[in-house]
């Protein structure tokens, strides 16, 4: 299904469609003229490569695709070929890219970028289907940027910014950017599909930095066994990744003048007057938002602030979102054991030395996964931040949401489990 | 073999690719093979590592090579050489890299992430057609980590994980994976054993893979001083041993079909080779293990009894 | 080894040393190195070497040349270090007895599996040791703090970890492992050019005669080349190059 827009009408053609998460990435990896992908199947991952591998047997796309025996391999394929200076996309999920982890850390050491494409998937033990942000949070501290999509043109739209940011020699920093399983990768919405020209516009040329030459030899990722000089490289790369908030705005500029979508690194959902702030990320901020209109129907100030760009943290536009605000509720869709959700303490850092900063900030674990979020869990959660500021008191560690339907479902469950 | 540049060793290229100061032990077996290994392949190479002795070649900021290095992570160079080569490829493919940049991609790793860790990657790599060449620098054991044993340590060697004990007399008990055997088993279409001993063999056996398209794997005995409990002196000497007590067969094989480049005429007893080992000492003293020493020269002679003269 | 009657709350890299020993000279001279750094006037510096170094020492330190590894081969007969050098530190700090000193080399030696001659030539190669110095006992040393603290700068490609000077280890002076050195015998030496083709560390080149030519800069003794010379043409010495 698709039609041709004008919306400008400058001739500036658009196509509309109905894609999936999956297909809607792997269109943005066409239009950004990716050259090579290395894949390797999982699911709820699978599908991209599938149509990637079409599109290169069929002669649609000049790239080598090559499917490659391991999420290991696989990475490791991906950063020594953005190396040597090809356009690299690649998608995983899960499993696999905690099979492939050691390489995540090598390829931003590399500082070689490439995109790769999470389908957010829940991690094993228990082994699991459906989406939540453990697999692609364990990566934050990797190098990899971090771009997180609420909807289908976001996945690809963010496709592209991250190709650009990435690129850029201010930053050379491979991305990620994740897409929930299930609920972007197999749900069609409507996408305006960017005209190649315009891509072709907004996306330069990748300009590799020390490629592999026979003309010019070159030694890459080898040993730094100094202490002080594996500090610098490490410092640098922070610092190339605390560049990318610039450049992203910029690009984030440009992106909009070329295709009529704008981005900021966080998303403001009634915010302006909102007394407490739910904070989330991902393709559940939608049911975060149909909260936030149900309870601003019911007379509360409520509003939300998504997290689009999650490495590098956008702090100073969290700052600006939060400051002043009663109550902050973070919803994590993740679990760091023994702690809680790993967002929160990286707002609640964020918002710390401010004199008016939140009064509760709320560390709320919902959506593992996959499990649904209710409006009534919202609206739990944001009561018990509102009256824990009545109080003046704090959290007594993160909120567990969990629905009594789902606590008698368990119920049934585990007796067939044990035969009781 | 037909046609060869390399009759006598007077015929080793002259020009070199490895300069001197590495970190790597004296005497190490492996350098000896990657320098004229490299000689004879030529410039225009590209080196992709994993983790191993041969890691410490190049540590920021020296590098003895005048050739490009890639260290990549211990199970995935071949990986790595894949993501390289189809690079080189698709770029050279668009008209963005002149086609006088190209490289020639050689996988080099010890034994341990040849025959373990790196497995999977190289059995993936090989059956995907990659064209590139493996160079397994095998010194029998993870060298660098102190060498304890891997899945190439021959049975009978007393390794930092397999140390004899009244329990284990003879050590390692577990038999050397056939690594030539399982790169042969995808039916490459080149695939050899070479030793640093054996110069003018490695050098043609070089010249010949190179004209081959796809994977050329080569596994080199590589005596290991240290690891081993010799004189860095000894270093070729021993691998002129393991070819001489037939312990190391010389051979290639072609898409599959295996050629013997080098039958000695008449084998020296394994013992010559296993006695000026410290690695295999307690074989010998306290008291003769003569039954580890003749298992180890039954299952060579019965190797022998096979190979077509 | 972390040794005090009172709690040491030292970690790692030791900023201001009392005593440095260096087991080779050329390390002196080696910019990942830098043995010498942080020593103050009065702290005391062990080099093995039969003979003097010019260093450049910012301070007045109490600097001991003594050829240790003469007395490794002596004893043992290999250049094996760590008994030697382990004595040396107990004696110059003078707060380690002769007794106890062995004592640890033999629990330490059996702990790694070495046959009891061996371990009683290290025994005997650390007595010597011991005795071949005296203890320096240290008073007031000054050492001033010279650390400032900078910010780091974001140096763009530089600050990528890639090697763009291919060949350089050539600047690391691995002559000075050696022990022993290839001599070449020119009334012996036939030019074969057997020795060129196995010197694992490329240090012999061929002169236009095709006679080798070592380069005593980077070769590290392996002595691969006095084995594999079919004429016996390359005699070693004991090395006095570096040392």
């Amino acid at each position: 299904m698709s039609e041709k827009s004008d919306k400008n009408g400058e001739g500036d053609h658009m196509v509309l469609k109905m894609l999936t998460g999956s297909q809607a990435v792997a269109w943005a990896a066409r239009l950004a003229r990716a050259e090579y992908i290395p894949a390797y199947p999982i699911t709820p991952q699978t599908e991209i490569i599938e149509i990637l591998s079409e599109w290169v047997r069929k002669g649609e796309m000049e790239a080598i695709f090559v499917q490659m025996e391991s999420e290991h391999s696989l990475l490791t394929a991906a950063g020594t070929a953005a190396a040597t200076g090809a356009r690299v996309f690649t998608a995983t999920s899960s499993q696999g890219l905690l099979y492939g982890f050691e390489m995540l850390y090598s390829i931003a050491g590399w500082r070689a970028p490439l995109v790769l494409v999470n389908v957010a998937r829940a991690l094993a033990a228990p082994i699991t289907l459906e989406p939540d942000h453990n697999d692609v949070l364990a990566a934050r501290d990797s190098g990899f940027l971090q771009f997180h999509a609420e909807s289908v043109q976001e996945a690809l739209d963010f496709v592209l910014l991250a190709y650009r940011v990435a690129e850029d020699n201010r930053v050379l920093l491979p991305a990620i950017v994740n897409i929930d399983g299930f609920h972007l990768s197999f749900t069609r919405e409507r996408v305006d599909l960017p005209e190649q020209s315009t891509v072709d516009e907004f996306l330069p040329e990748y300009k590799p930095v020390n490629p592999i030459r026979a003309s010019e030899p070159v030694a890459k990722g080898i040993p730094v066994l100094i202490p002080p000089l594996y500090s610098f490289f490490k410092y640098q790369m922070h610092m190339a990744s605390r560049n990318a908030l610039n450049v992203f705005r910029e690009a984030a500029k440009d992106f909009e003048k070329m295709f009529f979508r704008s981005y900021a690194t966080v998303e403001e959902y009634m915010l302006d007057d909102a007394d407490t702030v739910i904070v989330m990320s991902n393709s559940f901020a939608a049911v975060g938002k149909q909260a936030v209109n149900a309870m601003r129907e019911e007379g509360r100030k409520v509003g939300l602030l998504r997290i689009r760009l999650f490495r590098p943290f956008p702090t100073d536009d969290i700052v600006k979102s939060l400051r002043g605000k009663k109550c902050v509720v973070v919803v994590d869709q993740n679990i760091s054991i023994g702690k809680g959700g790993i967002t929160c303490p990286e707002i609640a850092e964020a918002l710390y030395h401010l004199e008016d900063r939140p009064k509760v900030i709320l560390p709320v674990i919902a959506g593992l996964g996959g499990k649904s979020i209710s409006l009534e869990e919202f609206r739990h959660a944001v009561r018990v931040a509102e009256r824990l500021a009545s109080l003046k008191a704090g959290p007594d560690g993160p909120l567990l949401l969990f629905r009594e339907d789902e606590a008698m479902l368990v119920d049934s469950l585990l007796k067939i489990a044990s035969g009781g | 073999m037909s046609i060869t540049k390399y009759r006598t060793l007077k015929d080793v290229p002259k020009e070199e690719f490895l300069v001197a100061g590495t970190p790597l032990c004296a005497g190490c077996g492996a350098l000896l093979v990657i320098r004229l290994f490299h000689k004879a392949l030529g410039g225009n190479v590209v080196w992709v590592n994993a983790a191993g002795c041969v890691t410490l070649m190049a540590t920021f900021p020296y590098t003895p090579l005048r050739s490009s290095w890639f260290y990549t992570a211990m199970p995935s160079a071949p990986a790595g050489a894949q993501g390289i080569r189809d690079a080189l490829d698709i770029l050279i493919k668009k008209g963005k890299l002149d086609p006088a940049e190209n490289l020639k991609v050689v996988v080099i790793t010890g034994d341990g992430a040849a025959s373990d860790i790196g497995l999977q990657s190289a059995s993936g790599a090989i059956h995907r057609g990659l064209d590139f060449f493996y160079l397994c620098v095998d010194n029998e054991a993870y060298g660098n980590t102190g060498f304890q044993a891997s899945s190439l340590s021959p049975i009978g060697s007393g390794t930092a994980t397999t140390k004899p004990t009244h329990l284990y007399p003879a050590g390692n008990v577990l038999p050397k994976k056939d690594l030539f055997e399982i790169w042969r088993s995808h039916r490459p279409p080149y695939v050899a054993t070479i030793s640093p001993s054996h110069v003018v063999d490695m050098l043609r056996k070089v010249e010949k893979a190179l004209s081959f398209k796809g994977p050329k794997l080569f596994l080199a005995l590589c005596p290991c001083p240290t690891g081993w409990g010799i004189e860095p002196s000894e270093s070729v000497q021993l691998a002129r041993l393991a070819v001489e007590t037939g312990i190391w067969p010389l051979k290639e094989a072609v898409y599959g079909e295996v050629t013997h480049t080098h039958i000695p005429s008449k084998r020296r007893p394994v013992e010559d080779y296993l006695k000026v080992q410290r690695r295999f000492a307690h074989l010998f003293k306290p008291i003769k293990n003569e039954a580890v020493i003749a298992e180890i020269q039954k299952q060579v002679d019965e190797y022998w009894s096979k190979v077509e003269r | 080894m972390r040794l005090s009657d009172a709690p040491i709350l030292e970690r790692g890299h030791i900023f201001n040393p009392s005593y440095v020993l260096v087991t080779a000279p050329s390390l002196l001279f080696d910019p990942t190195v830098k043995p010498l750094e942080g020593m103050a006037d009065g702290s005391v510096l062990f080099v093995n070497s039969s003979k003097e170094v010019q260093i450049v020492q910012p301070k007045k330190v109490h600097t001991i040349y003594r050829d240790i590894t003469e007395l490794a081969l002596k004893h043992i007969g290999r250049d094996i270090l760590s008994a030697a050098m382990g004595a040396v530190a107990c004696k110059l700090s003078g707060l380690i007895s002769l007794q106890s000193l062995v004592d640890s080399v033999e629990e330490e030696l059996a702990e790694l599996g070495l046959a009891a001659d061996l371990i009683e030539k290290n025994v005997q190669l650390a007595k010597e040791c011991y005795s071949s110095v005296e203890s320096i006992s240290l008073r007031g040393l000054d050492y001033k703090p010279s650390h400032k603290v900078v910010e780091v700068q974001y140096m763009g490609e530089r600050g990528i970890p890639d090697l763009l000077s291919m060949g350089n280890t050539i600047l690391r002076k691995t002559g000075s492992w050696r022990v022993f050195t290839p001599i070449v015998d020119k009334n012996l030496c036939t030019a074969c050019g057997i020795c060129y083709i196995y010197c694992p560390e490329a240090c012999i080149s061929l002169d236009e005669q095709g006679y080798p030519v070592i380069n005593y800069n980077n070769c590290k003794g392996c002595l691969v080349c006095t084995v594999e010379c079919p004429r016996r043409a390359i005699k070693t010495e004991r090395e006095t190059i570096w040392s």
